[in-house]
C-alpha cells in the first residue's frame, strides 16, 4: 500500500505560526527575566566555607577559662567556640535552629540560651528543652599548637569533607 | 481658506502656522506621551534594582555603586539603562514639551493639562539632578556643588534654598542623604501626583484635534495600545541595545575637599543654562549697580521660564505667531548654547579603579547576546504588526468613517477590486 497524501495539513498554517511566535515571546521575556533574576539573585551571597582566626582572636581564645564561650564571625553569623568545663574545644554556629535568633552562652548554667522563645541547649548543642527542633549546627575544628595552653593557628570550617577535600587538593 | 462658520466653532481651537506639520506627524507625535509614561516605567524598575544593592552613605556609596557595576550579574546593563533611558526621557520631554507648544494645544480649557505638564518636566529635570549626585564620583560632587549653590543668588529665598539642597553649608554627607531621599522618595512621589493629575486632566479635558480634520479616532484599546507597545518594544530593545554596547562608566571617587576638575560641564540637557552662567560671567556691566552676573543670568531665565508658565494666557487667538517666534527663539538659543557649550573640549577626568576593563570584558561576552535578542524582537514586532491589520479591518468594519479616504489602506476595499 503506498502512503496516500493528505488533502489538507493537520496543522493550520496559523495554528502554526502562534505556535512559533509563542516560543519567541517566551523567548524575549525570558530573556529579560533570567538576567533580572541573575541580578536579583546573584547566588553569591553563601555561608563561609572556613574562617581563619586573627592574631588577637587566637590571644582571646589563649585566655579562655574553662566553661567560657568566645564569639567571633562565622559570615554574617555568631561563631561561639566553646572551652568545656572540662576543657574540650567546641565550636557551633550560634544561630538558633528554631527561629534564626542569636544564642547566648550562659557560663553559670553552662548551657546556651535563646531568649527569643527560650530555646535551650546544653554544653554540646544538642536542643534540651524549649521550641528548637535541632541541635546546634556544629562546625569543625583544625588548630596547630598545644589545645590547653597555646594555640598557634586555629581554622573553622563548615564541615570536615569540606577540609578533607581542600587538604587533599593541596597535597596533591 | 477657513470658512466663516469654521472660525466660530470653538473659540481657541484655530488653526496655526503649524497645523500643517502636525497633521502630517500627527500620528507620530501621539506617541511621544505614551513613551513618556512607558520611560518612566523603566526608570522605576531599573531604580527599584539599583537601590537593591546602593548604599547611600559617604564611604560606601562609590564603592557600592562600583560593585554593581562588576559584582552583580547584569549590574553594568541595569544602570546604563537606568542612565540611557533617563537622557532619552528628556529628550522626549523636550519634544513633547515642543509639539505642544508649536501646536498651541494649551490654548483654552486646556491649560490645567499644559501645567501639570509643565511641573513633570521640572520634577524629571530635578530627578536628574539629584541622581547625579548619587555615584559620588568627581564630577557629580563639583557640579553638584555649583548646582546648588546657584540659587543663594536669589533674593530673601535664596539662602534657604541652597540649605535645603545641601543640609549643611558644603556639598557632604549631609547632601548626599538628601539627594538620595530627594531621589528615591520625594520627587517621584510629587512625580507620581502631578503625573495622575495630568492625566486626569487629559481623560476630562480631552485631546486636541484640529478643525478639519476627522474627528473619529480609532479606539483606544486595543487599536491604539497595540501601536503603543509596538513603539514601546522598539524603544525598549533601541535601549538595551544601547547600554551594551556603549555602557555607562564611572568616575573616580568624589571627594568634596578636591579642587574642580579641569573642563567640568553638566549633562547636556544643562549644557546651555552652564553656557548661559560662563557666557552671563563677561557681563560686567552692571555689577556697579550690584547686579552679579549670576543673578542676571537667573533673571533671565526666570522671566523666559514665567513666559512658558504664562504661555496659556499670553497666547491667545491673533497673537499667535508672536509666540510661536518666541518659542523658536527660545529653542533655537537653547540648541545654539549647547552647541557651543559641547564645542569646548571634553574634561579629562579618571575613571574608577577597576571598573571599565571588568564592563569591557563583560561587554565582549554579552555582545553575542543581542542577535537572538533582536531575532526575537523582531518576530515579537512581526505578530504585534498583524494583530494591528487584523484590528484595522475589524475597525474599519464597526466604524466606517475612522479611517480617512487618502491614508486608507483598508484590506477590505482592496478586496472589492
Amino acid at each position: 500500500m503506498t502512503p496516500q497524501q493528505m488533502p489538507y495539513s493537520l496543522v493550520e498554517r496559523r495554528t502554526f505560526l502562534v505556535r512559533i511566535g509563542a516560543i519567541l515571546g517566551a523567548s524575549f521575556l525570558g530573556k529579560i527575566f533570567l538576567p533580572l533574576w541573575r541580578y536579583v539573585f546573584p547566588g553569591k551571597f553563601r555561608e563561609p566555607e572556613q574562617v581563619d582566626f586573627s592574631e588577637d582572636l587566637l590571644l582571646q581564645l589563649n585566655e579562655l577559662e574553662h566553661g567560657d564561650c568566645l564569639r567571633f564571625a562565622w559570615g554574617g553569623f555568631p561563631g561561639l567556640l566553646l572551652r568545656a568545663r572540662n576543657g574540650e574545644l567546641r565550636v557551633f554556629k550560634g544561630v538558633c535552629t528554631h527561629a534564626d535568633c542569636n544564642v547566648a552562652w550562659r557560663p553559670a548554667e553552662n548551657d546556651f540560651f535563646c531568649a527569643c522563645h527560650e530555646g535551650f541547649y546544653d554544653e554540646f548543642g544538642r536542643n534540651v528543652s524549649g521550641p528548637p527542633p535541632r541541635p546546634l549546627a556544629e562546625l569543625f575544628l583544625e588548630l596547630e599548637g598545644e589545645p590547653a595552653a597555646q594555640i598557634t593557628k586555629l581554622t573553622v570550617w563548615r564541615n570536615e569533607s569540606v577540609w578533607r577535600k581542600q587538604s587533599e587538593e593541596l597535597d596533591a | 481658506m477657513r470658512s466663516i462658520g469654521d472660525r466660530n466653532s470653538e473659540r481657541h481651537e484655530t488653526p496655526t502656522r503649524f497645523q500643517s506639520l502636525r497633521k502630517r506627524y500627527r500620528s507620530g507625535l501621539h506617541y511621544l506621551g505614551g513613551l513618556i509614561i512607558f520611560l518612566i516605567g523603566i526608570q522605576i524598575l531599573t531604580g527599584c534594582l539599583l537601590v537593591l544593592y546602593y548604599r547611600p552613605n559617604v564611604r560606601d556609596a562609590h564603592d557600592s555603586v562600583a560593585g554593581i557595576m562588576t559584582d552583580i550579574p547584569f549590574g553594568w546593563i541595569v544602570r546604563s539603562l537606568h542612565h540611557t533611558s533617563a537622557n532619552l526621557l528628556v529628550f522626549v520631554l523636550a519634544l513633547h514639551a515642543l509639539t505642544v507648544l508649536l501646536s498651541k494645544t494649551f490654548r483654552g480649557k486646556r491649560a490645567p493639562t499644559y501645567f501639570t505638564g509643565l511641573l513633570l518636566l521640572l520634577l524629571t529635570l530635578f530627578m536628574c539632578f539629584s541622581g547625579y549626585l548619587l555615584p559620588w564620583d568627581v564630577l557629580s560632587v563639583a557640579a553638584i556643588a555649583v548646582g546648588t549653590g546657584l540659587p543663594r543668588e536669589i533674593p530673601l529665598i535664596g539662602p534657604f534654598i541652597t540649605e535645603l539642597l545641601r543640609g549643611d553649608v558644603a556639598v557632604g554627607s549631609a547632601t548626599l542623604s538628601r539627594f538620595f531621599a530627594f531621589h528615591i522618595c520625594v520627587t517621584p512621589l510629587a512625580l507620581s501626583i502631578a503625573l495622575s493629575l495630568h492625566l486626569v486632566f487629559i481623560k476630562k479635558l480631552g485631546f486636541y484635534s484640529p478643525p478639519g480634520t476627522d474627528k473619529k479616532r480609532i479606539p483606544y484599546f486595543p487599536d491604539f495600545m497595540l501601536r503603543q507597545s509596538t513603539v514601546w518594544l522598539l524603544v525598549f530593545a533601541f535601549l538595551v541595545t544601547w547600554a551594551i554596547l556603549s555602557p555607562v562608566g564611572l568616575r573616580a571617587e568624589g571627594d568634596p575637599l578636591a579642587p574642580a576638575p579641569e573642563g567640568i560641564r553638566p549633562e547636556w540637557y544643562f549644557l546651555a543654562a552652564y553656557e548661559a552662567l560662563k557666557l552671563g560671567g563677561n557681563l560686567t556691566l552692571l555689577s556697579s549697580v550690584g547686579v552679579t552676573a549670576e543673578l542676571l543670568t537667573l533673571i533671565v531665565f526666570g522671566i523666559v521660564g514665567a513666559v512658558f508658565v504664562a504661555m496659556p494666557v499670553l497666547d491667545r487667538k491673533g497673537r499667535g505667531r508672536v509666540w510661536t517666534g518666541f518659542v523658536l527663539a527660545a529653542t533655537g538659543l537653547f540648541i545654539a548654547l549647547t552647541f557651543v557649550a559641547m564645542g569646548r573640549p571634553d574634561p579629562q577626568i579618571d575613571a574608577a579603579a577597576g571598573v571599565a576593563e571588568r564592563v569591557a570584558d563583560f561587554r565582549t561576552r554579552t555582545v553575542g547576546y543581542l542577535a537572538p535578542f533582536w531575532l526575537s524582537v523582531v518576530a515579537v514586532t512581526w505578530f504585534l504588526g498583524s494583530s494591528i491589520r487584523l484590528r484595522d479591518r475589524i475597525t474599519a468594519f464597526k466604524m466606517p468613517g475612522t479611517f480617512r479616504e487618502k491614508d486608507r489602506d483598508d484590506p477590505l476595499s482592496a478586496e472589492d477590486e
